[in-house]
């Protein structure tokens, strides 16, 4: 398997593994709120931490949590560059042509990309030490009282899912074809954009049928095994919080709390 | 015993097509018997296996699975519950990246309830050898692993009926060994085991072998019969396995042998007989 765009699950028994699904959600949302009011250079240093602890505590390796983000790095440079050049036209140091680089659009640049990356790497976190399924869960619970203005929140959530958990044997798949191709002489290495254009086209074609065929596949099986979606009446009862989820809320409100107020 | 499946003149096209992929099939199975269907591909043997799950309609003829009528629609789901079915292509049928969660799919489906699931778990995963593997991720098991966790994704719903349609087509030798002995147990342990494949060796260990042609029911009978009748095999676009050829190649070339042996075993012993 190559890199995987996306944490994968991973089992292990952590403190954070234990917590919750629908906790760890909303502990991932009020931290999200954190973020996002966040505005000082010390502010970015205790989210640093907090994260390089989140990591400690699930005892998963900084490279599993930190590698979807990193290997956005030239995401987060044209969001830098963006910034920087146009974010603030009134006061730049120079002015060129329709750039216009500025303090203020270098500060908002930075800031973006922090949050961004601090965002990625708790997610990150969330994915790696939440079951697919708890995740399903989590999020149908969360979803449920939409249920009332008749949002399906089971299907919408064993949708996403499927899909989050499809993502490595399609990846497989696509280098399996990709393999094949280059055996026949396709470019996916050449230099000239045009090359690589040509031999990703048929690339896509074949990645999306097995996709078909897996997806119409998996839908038997589904079905062979009971599934009837949402119509089904499952009363499920969710599991009552625990003291540690409880806690782990009452944190991160604390912090999202603590940032909101600086601002 | 009596018949838990019984089919009569089904007839089935998929929409769009002309050609009847069942084509009035007919064939009844006793309660723990271990049934192998034998047929080329095309020749209808998924078809049949889907109406067996009620996963098709029956369009024509008639049918009971479990002692339930598959054309009533009230049984749909008692029926998909009486009867497990285990597909080609294991990493199709996961629905979690974490075996214990993907076994827990099917009884939480059928109302099972949360408190009985875990034993259901152990249990199943027991059946097909693999206890201890709950907390495993799917994406790291070898093909045959892969399939012993569908097989036992499929236990832990518990149904009387095994269907497996072409376990083993996507398996390595090993892996390949591993699933049919593992069919071979469940069958012993009183499950009733309908094995389809178009590798005529899996077929050797069943009680009943069935050919299917062109979605009519060719021939059934003992592997002994069905499995040594050059002529049959060849009308259902079959290879007779190989001890099988080798008493026919031998016999053609002058040597007699006293039967025609099935398996490698018997085709030993018949070797040493003749020193």
């Amino acid at each position: 398997m190559r890199q995987l765009p996306v944490g994968l699950y991973q089992p292990a028994d952590s403190v954070i593994h234990r917590l919750s699904g629908s906790a760890k959600l909303l502990c991932m949302l009020l931290l999200l709120i954190g973020v996002v009011n966040t505005t000082t250079l010390p502010g970015y240093g205790i989210w640093v931490l907090l994260t390089a602890l989140l990591i400690r505590l699930a005892r998963i390796s900084p490279g599993t949590a930190l590698g979807s983000a990193v290997r956005l790095k030239w995401f987060f440079g044209v969001i830098l560059f963006m910034n920087l050049c146009f974010y603030q036209p009134e006061d730049p140091w120079v002015r060129w042509w329709i750039f216009s680089p500025s303090y203020a659009g270098l500060i908002q640049g930075i800031q973006v990309v922090a949050r961004v990356f601090l965002l990625l790497a708790m997610s990150n976190v969330l994915m790696v030490s939440t079951a697919p399924l708890v995740m399903t869960d989590a999020m149908e619970r969360l979803l449920s009282p939409l249920r009332l203005i008749g949002v399906p929140a089971g299907l919408i959530a064993m949708i996403l899912s499927v899909a989050i958990q499809f993502i490595p044997t399609l990846f497989e798949e696509t280098d399996n074809i990709r393999k094949a191709q280059t055996a026949r002489g396709a470019r996916f290495d050449s230099p000239r954009l045009w090359d690589k254009a040509k031999a990703v086209l048929p690339l896509l074609v074949p990645v999306f049928l097995a996709a078909f065929k897996r997806a119409d596949e998996l839908s038997m099986a589904m079905e062979a095994r009971g599934y009837r979606g949402d119509t089904q009446s499952r009363k499920k009862k969710y599991p009552p919080f625990q003291t540690a989820d409880w806690l782990a809320l009452l944190l991160c409100a604390a912090v999202a709390a603590a940032f909101v107020m600086i601002r | 015993m009596p018949d838990v499946i019984r089919a009569e003149k089904l007839v089935y096209s998929y929409s769009g097509n002309d050609r009847r992929s069942l084509n009035g099939f007919s064939l009844s199975v006793r309660q723990g018997e271990f049934l192998a269907l034998l047929g080329h591909n095309g020749s209808g043997k998924s078809t049949l296996a889907r109406h067996l799950n009620a996963l098709l309609e029956v369009q024509q003829g008639e049918l009971t699975v479990a002692f339930l009528n598959a054309k009533d629609p009230g049984n749909v789901w008692k029926i998909r519950e009486r009867t497990g079915m285990v597909f080609q292509n294991p990493d199709n049928q996961f629905v979690s990246s974490v075996v214990g969660e993907d076994l827990a799919f099917g009884p939480r489906n059928f109302g099972v309830p949360e408190e009985e699931i875990p034993g259901r778990i152990r249990r199943a995963l027991a059946a097909v050898d693999m206890s201890g593997y709950e907390t495993h991720s799917t994406h790291l098991l070898s093909g045959g692993q892969k399939q012993r966790i569908a097989i036992a994704g499929v236990l832990a719903s518990e149904p009387d009926i095994l269907i497996f349609d072409e376990v083993t087509s996507m398996l390595d030798p090993e892996g390949r060994r591993d699933v049919l002995d593992t069919v071979a147990r469940l069958h012993e342990e009183g499950k009733t085991v309908i094995l389809i494949s178009h590798y005529i060796e899996e077929a050797v260990g069943a009680d009943r072998v069935a050919l299917i042609h062109d979605g009519q029911l060719l021939a059934a009978g003992t592997p002994r019969e069905m499995l040594t009748d050059l002529d049959l095999l060849r009308r259902t676009g079959l290879t007779p396995p190989v001890p099988v050829r080798l008493y026919y190649d031998l016999r053609s070339r002058g040597l007699q042998l006293p039967f025609c042996p099935l398996t490698c075993e018997e085709l030993e012993d018949l070797l040493c007989r003749l020193n």
